[in-house]
């Protein structure tokens, strides 16, 4: 993923690519639960305004024969998607008191991506 | 002052206790009644369909009570099958991989092989095999029943009702096709320091949700007109309890779910009015016209949420007395758009989440119990379910 590219009308968001262009549940997971709530903070604030564009972009495409491009940005947009709940709702960190500990959940080989052609 | 939201309640709860004595149940011992009258005897949720999808697939469910290793099988006929998963050479673990697709499986100790109908087709070195003849030595079968999307085991040699007799009408045939097109979207696994019981009830009632919920999903059910979220309708049955939930029609969206539910079909936690024509009859039973979910409790240890678009099945696996494995299983509507994956992702993620507040509760509540503080919990109408597990328990733990 290190070196996938975005679609051009997508090119402002290259520089998120390298770290948040994730191709699994559990990859997201443990990325949000490894970054500072001011890492994710800026991930979100950037990609929240071009998620209407993005996923107008993609309603065109089908999650079977994804271009290499679309599909960095599939994956950057699902790692978003994934680890917006802590800025959305506010808790004002990564994580939140009266959760039951992220390090215990295993991921099966099932997750969303696993329908989308791995690139 | 406004009038009470009435839950509609049906079925027989005439034996079910709304006080219950816990700790007696969390011992080494009645874990061992638990193990040779319940886990022994009862349906058991073993694997998913969607893991069987084609002729030679196959899945490695284990059954963490019984310390057992199955392999649940598409054969080439389609016909699902269950096996132990021991090769019946010497007995060692014959599939080791959780699931995939093959022609034959074979022994990585001896290279014995067998068919995906679990027949023996391969000794190596026959010939020094004196008197042992192949057609003896397939498989061992377990029963096995397939229902909607569900393989269903029975450990008991002679199991005393069929899955049909054992679910019952109301769910055997409620829920007819409301799986189909659906693909798994999560597959996660916890192993917790907390009895199995206190886990499925964790999930038997919605009582909770207007307090330890309010971290991630703080508006999603009820409303105005219902303050304390009462359910609907709420059934308890001989080996099933469900209720319905109240979706909160005035809901608000983050951000992000706006964004992204913009291109899908409504999922958790956005419930808005839904023509339920099409939904078979078990589904929102009594067609509230404000539904959010169901919450099925299959007995002994299964959960079975079903919405309008997705469904989950959980599962509550005691390893012994006092440590539970969690199985989540997700699925959602099959789509080849993009955006559709991409909501479903936060649907799940946003639902992982509030488990994860509902699993806070599980090993500080066994605590609790164990220190003997007093001597029985005290239980709702709105917990009827869980009254209803532990009649269902008892009646099991009663039988010969």
């Amino acid at each position: 993923m290190k070196d996938a590219l975005l679609p051009s009308s997508f090119s402002d968001l290259q520089v998120w690519v390298k770290d948040w262009a994730l191709t699994c549940e559990e990859e997201r997971f443990v990325r949000l639960h490894s970054v500072s709530h001011q890492e994710l903070s800026d991930f979100y604030n950037a990609m929240l305004p071009r998620l209407p564009a993005i996923l107008e972009h993609l309603s065109t495409c089908r999650l079977s024969a994804l271009s290499p491009e679309d599909l960095t940005l599939f994956h950057l947009t699902c790692t978003m998607a994934e680890t917006s709940h802590p800025m959305d709702l506010g808790w004002g960190a990564t994580d939140f008191p009266g959760a039951y500990r992220w390090q215990a959940f295993q991921f099966a080989t099932v997750s969303q991506s696993s329908r989308a052609k791995l690139a | 002052m406004a009038q009470e939201f009435q839950t509609l309640f049906a079925g027989d709860s005439s034996q079910c206790k709304n006080k219950i004595n816990l700790k007696e149940r969390f011992t080494p011992e009645f874990f061992k009644l638990e193990q040779e009258k319940i886990f022994k005897k009862a349906w058991l949720v073993a694997a998913s369909m969607t893991d069987l999808a084609q002729r030679g697939s196959f899945y490695v469910s284990d059954i963490p009570p019984l310390k057992l290793s199955l392999l649940i099988v598409r054969g080439e006929d389609d016909k699902i099958r269950a096996f132990h998963n021991v090769c019946r050479h010497r007995g060692d673990k014959l599939v080791q991989t959780q699931t995939g697709t093959t022609r034959a499986f074979t022994c990585a100790f001896h290279a014995w092989t067998f068919s995906t109908s679990g027949k023996l087709v391969n000794i190596t070195d026959a010939s020094q095999f004196k008197g042992i003849e192949k057609e003896n030595y397939g498989l061992v079968p377990v029963n096995c029943e397939v229902w909607e999307d569900l393989v269903f085991v029975c450990l008991d040699d002679k199991p005393q009702e069929n899955l049909e007799q054992y679910l019952g009408p109301e769910i055997y045939h409620g829920y007819k096709d409301f799986a189909k097109g659906r693909v798994k979207i999560a597959d996660h696994k916890l192993v917790l320091k907390t009895n199995w019981n206190l886990g499925t009830n964790a999930f038997s009632e919605g009582y909770h949700n207007l307090y330890i919920h309010k971290n991630t999903v703080p508006d999603y059910q009820g409303g105005a007109g219902n303050p304390d979220r009462h359910r609907p309708y709420l059934e308890v049955g001989r080996h099933f309890g469900r209720y319905s939930t109240h979706g909160n029609q005035n809901h608000k969206k983050t951000p992000t779910e706006a964004a992204v539910y913009a291109h899908s079909r409504p999922l958790f936690p956005w419930f808005p009015p839904l023509d339920m024509s099409n939904y078979p009859p078990g589904i929102n039973p009594s067609r509230f016209d404000q539904w959010g979910f169901d919450i099925v409790h299959i007995f002994p240890n299964c959960i079975f949420g079903p919405q309008a678009n997705s469904h989950a099945f959980m599962t509550f696996w005691p390893i012994d007395h006092e440590t539970t494995e969690i199985r989540n299983w997700r699925f959602a509507y099959g789509s080849d758009n993009p955006t559709d994956a991409i909501a479903q992702a936060y649907s799940v993620t946003r639902a992982r989440e509030v488990i994860r507040e509902d699993m806070n509760t599980m090993e500080t509540t066994l605590q609790g119990i164990n220190s003997g503080a007093f001597e029985h919990i005290v239980l709702s109408q709105q917990e009827l379910l869980i009254q209803n597990h532990y009649r269902a328990a008892d009646a099991m733990l009663a039988k010969d």
